[in-house]
């Protein structure tokens, strides 16, 4: 188990596909913890984001019993109730982009971290 | 045989004894003197006697036995001295020489010779010198004589001399050379970036004066280009290596009738290009487990730029999400694959599939770009066999593989086809596996599981094969460029250790490197590597055999080999180069040029025979400094401190040096003779003093 830290607000998880800010699943506890960066990452000239470590963190944790939110039955109809009313249908939508959100970064890796640079590196293949 | 006599001292008490002993006589006898006493010079005498009895003289006899005196002759055989008659000029020197001191009863010559020092040393002549020196007595060198070109390169090094020096210089009044001389040329060079090099051509000494000269430039063994450059002017050549690895340039310039040596005529220069950053488009269709093995790939090298792009959601799906709640980003489509498309040293179709994001217009131009020189690589998943395959695009052309539409989905090891042992880009590659290979030469791999089945284009190479023998990677040089297709997604597999996983980076890494044209990886090549003075002469080839080689020598002498096989499409031999210099391979189709030492060695720089760098050795010692050309030298005998050479001749000085064969030292009188004289001089003072004693004078009464 590497070093962990609590999810910073510029992780790559909240912007592999969905731009997400919280990550409730039946519960909304902000506390979610993910591989620390390495001690050198810093934030770099003209780059808005931490260039975190290449890879994928190998581990997320949380409370917030996400795959009850993602569970439906046969029929598409989800199995657990969360939240009251609209605002647990949002919650659970919000689940369901944060379940997606895992899979791409498990997928791309840091594809979105280094996407801000691509502006950049354009700039440069013409000099 | 002479004999030398000489009178020393050999005293028999320390020195400061013998100083109180004089002391004290001198007191006695001053106060016998005093006290009037007869016999006080008698006294004295006596002191003075024993006291140099004390001091025990002696006579030493020598015998000597005269040494010859020694000219020192060293002669310069570096290969500047080679050229033209000077060795026949430098050993008629010598013989003259020979013949004079040869008539001189007590003289004689030793000889030195000095050979071309190792690597670019160049002439050593006064380490030569001192070496010589240091084997004689200096006592007995009566003169030293150095036949040379005078081209000296270490005259700090120059000994302190016993005798005058003489420099006897070889060569002719009207000897020239041509060279051609290459400055600042740089080991590295950024490929695409103009490097300059400054030229010159320069004749030295007696020149006819020619103002232009032809210049060939011959690029890594091809055909030459011909220019006509003038003398004695730098010349700034702007330069753009035509490709990464070694470039090997060759600038010459041909003999001109009369000059001295053509070893100077020509200069070779070994560039090594480095690609500035290595550009790579990765376009990815969907995200999938392979895709972080081809980001791990190309994020781990330092040297590329990776531009990538994953279609995350096609343009088709749309589920009313506001934009700002989603991290995606257009495709800038038109910027990467019309505005900026040759600015890549390699696009990656990363399991692409059509789905109206990029228009054939743009697929099209990526086929025109790997015609004038790109590389594509496809690493195809299940689509490339479904109807939005990129084969199915104008791209299709240049592909090496066509689909058959059937996707396989069964376990099966990768094995290297009979081509893809000899081929680079995989040729050694079962070494690379975490397990041996197994006995019936199954490499000690992981598997894989899913092969798109494709018609190999007749053009390419297939390298590698899945199950049943079909293709799995195949590779094709297509117009100038080159494409590669990866029949299978599972590469990454290897990366993840299934089954002790492979060597998928090592693969990737040839693979792409391969395609963007890495010397290094050429499927024909012939090369040679030099160690000192052995060349191993490799040739890589597909082809089943390999041609002898030809390689032909500086001096233009060619040599025949045959190459031994090594391994698959690798064939060796080792060769001993008789001298340094250029020496050019061929087999017919592929030229090498390859230089054993310096090209122009330092030997060569200067040719012209000179006395002006041993002129101030030579002033300091009074000695002569003459040409051969004018007439050899008559030997006579100078004075030491006197001018030693003059019009014709040059001195030499008699030293006169004798070897003592024995030595005897015998007491200049014996022991009883100065006991006698002392005692007769006591006894004379004794009696002188007692007969006035005797008759005392009257007693007044």
């Amino acid at each position: 188990m590497p070093p962990l830290e609590p999810l910073p607000p510029d992780h790559v998880l909240t912007r592999t596909f969905y731009l997400i800010r919280e990550f409730p699943g039946r519960h909304a506890s902000p506390e979610i913890w993910v591989e620390a960066a390495p001690p050198d990452a810093e934030l770099a000239e003209g780059m808005p984001f931490r260039a975190l470590n290449d890879g994928v963190t190998p581990v997320v944790i949380g409370g917030n019993d996400w795959a009850a939110a993602w569970a439906v039955d046969e029929w598409g109809a989800p199995l657990m109730p969360v939240g009251r009313g609209l605002a647990g249908e949002r919650q659970r939508e919000y689940a369901l982009r944060f379940g997606i959100n895992l899979v791409m970064h498990v997928l791309t890796g840091n594809y979105k971290s280094d996407q801000v640079h691509v502006p950049a590196l354009l700039e440069r293949l013409g000099q | 045989m002479t004999v030398a006599e000489r009178l020393i001292l050999d005293p028999l008490l320390p020195w400061p004894w013998i100083g109180v002993i004089a002391v004290l006589a001198t007191l006695a006898a001053g106060l016998a003197l005093w006290r009037g006493l007869r016999g006080w010079w008698l006294r004295a005498l006596a002191a003075a006697s024993l006291t140099l009895a004390l001091l025990g003289p002696a006579i030493e006899e020598e015998r000597r036995q005269p040494l010859t005196d020694i000219v020192l002759a060293v002669v310069d055989e570096s290969a500047s001295q080679r050229l033209g008659d000077r060795p026949a000029q430098s050993e008629a020197a010598l013989e003259a020489l020979r013949a004079e001191i040869a008539q001189r009863p007590g003289t004689e010559l030793r000889v030195a010779r000095l050979p071309d020092a190792e690597g670019e040393g160049g002439t050593f002549l006064m380490r030569a010198l001192a070496e010589a020196l240091a084997a004689e007595p200096p006592g007995r060198i009566a003169a030293v004589v150095l036949i040379t070109d005078g081209q000296v390169h270490d005259m700090s090094a120059l000994p302190a001399l016993p005798a005058p020096l003489h420099a006897l210089i070889t060569g002719r009044a009207d000897d020239w050379d041509r060279r051609l001389i290459l400055r600042n040329a740089p080991a590295f060079a950024i490929l695409g970036e103009e490097i300059t090099l400054t030229l010159r051509i320069e004749d030295q000494g007696a020149a006819p004066g020619a103002e232009l000269v032809p210049l060939t430039i011959a690029v890594d063994g091809g055909e030459p280009l011909h220019f006509e450059v003038p003398v004695g002017r730098d010349m700034d050549l702007p330069l753009v290596l035509p490709h990464g690895g070694m470039n090997t340039l060759r600038f010459e310039t041909p003999p001109a009738p009369g000059e001295l040596t053509d070893r100077n005529n020509a200069a070779i220069v070994q560039i090594n290009g480095v690609r500035d950053r290595l550009r790579v488009l990765l376009v990815s269709g969907e995200p999938h487990p392979g895709e972080r093995t081809w980001r791990n790939l190309l994020k781990s090298d330092a040297s590329v730029d990776l531009v990538h792009f994953t279609i995350l959601r096609p343009p088709e799906k749309q589920d009313g999400v506001p934009v700002d709640e989603l991290s995606l980003i257009a495709f800038p489509t038109r910027e990467l694959f019309v505005e900026r498309l040759e600015d890549f040293d390699l696009v990656i179709f990363d399991r692409y599939r059509r789905r109206g994001i990029l228009p054939n217009e743009y697929l099209q131009n990526v086929a025109d770009y790997v015609m004038r020189g790109g590389a594509v690589l496809v690493s195809a998943g299940p689509e490339y066999g479904g109807v939005e395959s990129v084969y199915r695009s104008p791209l299709g052309a240049v592909l090496p593989g066509a689909p058959t539409a059937r996707v396989l989905e069964e376990g099966y090891v990768p094995r290297l086809s009979g081509t893809g042992e000899r081929h680079p880009v995989t040729e050694g590659l079962p070494a690379f596996a975490p397990r041996p290979p197994a006995e019936d030469g199954t490499p000690g791999w992981g598997r894989w599981f899913r092969l798109v089945e494709v018609i190999p284009d007749p053009r390419a190479q297939v390298v590698m094969e899945g199950p049943q023998g079909r293709p799995l990677l195949l590779l094709s040089h297509v117009g100038e460029g080159r494409t590669a297709l990866l029949a299978s997604d599972h590469a990454w597999l290897w990366d993840r250790g299934f089954e002790g996983g492979g060597p998928q980076l090592e693969l990737l890494r040839r693979l792409a490197h391969w395609l963007m044209k890495e010397p290094e990886l050429e499927e024909e090549a012939l090369w040679a590597e030099v160690q000192g003075q052995t060349l191993r002469i490799i040739r890589r080839t597909l082809a089943d055999e390999a041609g002898p080689v030809t390689v032909t020598a500086p001096d233009g002498t060619e040599t025949v080999l045959t190459l031994d096989p090594v391994s698959p499409g690798r064939y060796e031999t080792q060769w001993t180069a008789p001298e340094t210099g250029l020496y050019r391979l061929t087999d017919g189709e592929h030229d090498a040029v390859v230089a054993i030492g310096p090209a122009a060695p330092r030997e060569f720089e200067a040719t012209i025979a000179t006395g002006d760098i041993l002129a101030p050795a030579v002033e300091q010692t009074r000695g002569g400094l003459l040409r051969i050309e004018d007439g050899l030298p008559d030997l006579r005998e100078v004075r030491e401190g006197r001018p030693a050479a003059g019009r014709g001749w040059i001195g030499l000085i008699p030293r006169e040096a004798h070897l003592v064969t024995d030595l005897r030292i015998s007491p200049l009188l014996p022991a009883w003779a100065w006991l006698l004289i002392a005692s007769i001089l006591i006894l004379g003072a004794w009696l002188r003093e007692g007969r006035r004693q005797g008759r005392p004078p009257a007693r007044a009464s």
